[in-house]
C-alpha cells in the first residue's frame, strides 16, 4: 500500500499499517530511501506486538507476568523496556506505573519505544527525513523538505474537528495523552479514580518514550503536573483544560 | 529509486531540536508566531548546551485562534510569466493599460476513491475521499462500527469531525497529528489508503 511517485519528485513512501492495536503512519520523504526500509519498520512493528502484547497470551510480557518465565528467559528487548520503565517510574514519583492494578503492562512506553527503534532502522537506511506517527504519537526526524519544518497539529480534545495549536519543528518527538474519545483512561495509581485534572496533555522533547510517558504521568497527576512538568529540561509541555483552559511550560512558544 | 545506504551518523543524542530555549540556557529562544499557513521562514540552529549534552529545543508554534486553520485557496492554474515588455526608456502616452489574457485554466479531475478497511477494536472502518486535482473536497464514512452502543456513539463522535479535521488539516498543510486514539485512528488509516490510492 505505500505510495510512490514517479520520476525525479522527492516521492514520498507513505504507508499506514495497523499494529499494536493502533495505526502506525511512515511517512518516508527522503527521496534516497526505498520501500525496503519501509517493510523493515512494518515487521519490527509485529515483532514488538508478538513480544509486549497484553492481548496475546503467548506474548512475552503475558507469560512473563503469569510467571511463567523468568527476565532472564525473555528478549533483550523485554528487559530494556522494562527497565526504561522502571526509571521513568522513579522519575514520575509513581504516576508512571507499568504495574498499576496488578498486571505488569508497558504498553505506555512500548509505542513511542518501539517508533523510536523505527526511526533507527529508517536512519540506517539512509533516511534523513521521516516522520512516523503511532496512534497520535508523532516522531518528526529531519525536515519534511529543504526551508520547511515539519507540521504537527495537536488535536482539540473537545472539538476534534479542530486543531488547538500547532507545533512546528525539526526532529522533534510529540506525544499528547488525553481523556479524549475514549473517556477517560488514565487512572490515577494513587487514588484509583480516574484523571480529570487536564482533557490533554501534550509534551514535546528530543525523544518519544518520555515525552509518552511525561504526558501519561501529567494527565495523572492533574493541577500538580504543571510544577513537575516545568522541571523537565529538554522537554516543554502544552495542556488544556476540561474547561478549555490551556497552561504551557514558559519555554513552549504560543 | 535509488538507494544509498548511509552509515547513520547521527543519534538520538545528536538531534537538533527546535522548541523554546529554556530561560536556565541564558540563550534567548527562536520562537515565531506565523499566521496559520504562513511559512515560517526562520532557520533551524544547532545548539549545544552544557549540561548531559542533551540538545536544546526550539519550536516555532502556530497559535490558532479559532482552533480550525483558515484553508488556504490553492490556484490550480499554472503559473506563467506575464508577456508585458519592461518599459523602454523612451516615454510613451498610454492609453489602455495592457491586459494580459489570463492562463486558462488545466481541466482538473474528479475522483472518488474508497480507502482500505481499517479494523478497529470498535470494528471495521472504511471512508471514501473526494478528490478535485490534489486536493481533497470530500470525505465520507462508508463503514463505522456499529453493534454496540457505545461503539455507535464513538463512530458518530469520530466521524463527522474528523472529517473536518481531514480537510483543514489539508489545508494548513500539517504533516501529522498528534492526540488520536483507536476510532480515529481507523478513519485515518482508511483515509491515508484512499489518498494513497489516488496517488496524492
Amino acid at each position: 500500500m505505500s505510495a510512490t511517485t514517479s520520476g525525479s519528485v522527492r516521492g514520498p513512501i507513505r504507508h499506514v499499517e495497523y499494529v499494536m492495536g493502533t495505526a502506525v503512519t511512515i511517512d518516508v520523504r527522503d527521496p534516497r530511501v526505498g520501500a525496503g526500509a519501509v517493510d523493515a519498520v512494518v515487521s519490527w512493528l509485529h515483532t514488538v506486538d508478538a513480544t509486549f502484547s497484553t492481548y496475546r497470551p503467548d506474548s512475552a510480557i503475558s507469560r512473563l507476568d503469569r510467571g511463567e518465565v523468568g527476565l532472564a528467559d525473555c528478549p533483550d528487548t523485554v528487559r530494556s523496556v522494562l527497565a526504561r520503565c522502571e526509571e521513568l517510574r522513579v522519575e514520575t514519583v509513581g504516576y508512571f506505573d507499568p504495574r498499576y492494578a496488578g498486571r505488569l503492562d508497558p504498553s505506555g512506553l512500548v509505542k513511542g519505544w518501539s517508533i523510536e527503534q523505527a526511526d533507527q532502522i529508517l536512519q540506517a537506511a539512509g533516511s534523513r527525513a521521516h516522520c512516523l506517527n503511532a496512534g497520535g504519537d508523532v516522531l518528526a526526524r529531519g525536515r519534511p523538505a529543504p526551508g520547511r519544518w515539519w507540521r504537527v497539529g495537536i488535536a482539540d480534545p473537545r472539538d476534534r474537528s479542530r486543531l488547538a495549536t500547532v507545533v512546528e519543528g525539526a526532529d522533534i518527538a510529540v506525544a499528547t495523552s488525553g481523556t479524549a474519545e475514549r473517556g477517560a483512561h488514565v487512572v490515577d495509581p494513587r487514588t484509583g479514580e480516574p484523571a480529570t485534572g487536564w482533557a490533554s496533555v501534550t509534551v514535546v522533547g528530543p525523544d518519544l518514550p518520555t515525552a509518552d510517558a511525561y504526558a501519561t504521568a501529567a494527565l495523572a497527576m492533574g493541577d500538580q503536573a504543571r510544577e513537575w512538568l516545568a522541571g523537565r529540561t529538554g522537554f516543554e509541555a502544552y495542556a488544556i483544560a476540561p474547561d478549555g483552559a490551556t497552561w504551557a511550560t514558559p519555554g513552549f512558544p504560543r | 529509486m535509488k538507494r544509498i545506504v548511509l552509515t547513520a551518523l547521527t543519534t538520538i543524542t545528536g538531534i537538533v531540536l527546535l522548541l523554546g530555549v529554556k530561560s536556565q540556557t541564558g540563550a534567548p529562544g527562536l520562537a515565531t508566531l506565523a499566521a496559520p499557513g504562513a511559512g515560517s521562514g526562520s532557520t533551524a540552529t544547532k545548539r549545544t548546551s552544557a549540561p548531559r549534552a542533551t540538545p536544546t529545543p526550539t519550536a516555532t508554534v502556530t497559535p490558532t485562534p479559532t482552533g480550525t486553520p483558515t484553508p488556504r485557496k490553492k490556484k490550480l492554474t499554472t503559473k506563467k510569466k506575464s508577456s508585458t515588455s519592461k518599459a523602454k526608456a523612451t516615454p510613451r502616452k498610454v492609453t489602455h493599460p495592457r491586459v494580459t489574457p489570463k492562463p486558462k485554466p488545466k481541466p482538473v479531475t474528479r475522483m472518488k476513491v474508497a480507502g482500505q478497511t481499517a479494523d478497529t477494536p470498535y470494528g471495521p472502518v472504511q471512508v471514501k475521499v473526494t478528490m478535485l486535482g490534489h486536493r481533497i473536497t470530500d470525505v465520507t464514512a462508508l463503514q463505522l462500527p456499529g453493534g454496540n452502543q457505545r461503539s455507535s456513539e464513538i463512530a458518530g463522535f469520530a466521524a463527522p469531525q474528523l472529517r473536518k479535521e481531514a480537510l483543514s488539516a489539508q489545508s494548513a498543510h500539517i504533516d501529522s497529528v498528534s492526540g488520536a486514539t483507536y476510532t480515529s485512528q481507523g478513519y485515518i488509516t482508511s483515509l491515508q489508503s484512499a489518498l494513497d490510492r489516488a496517488g496524492a
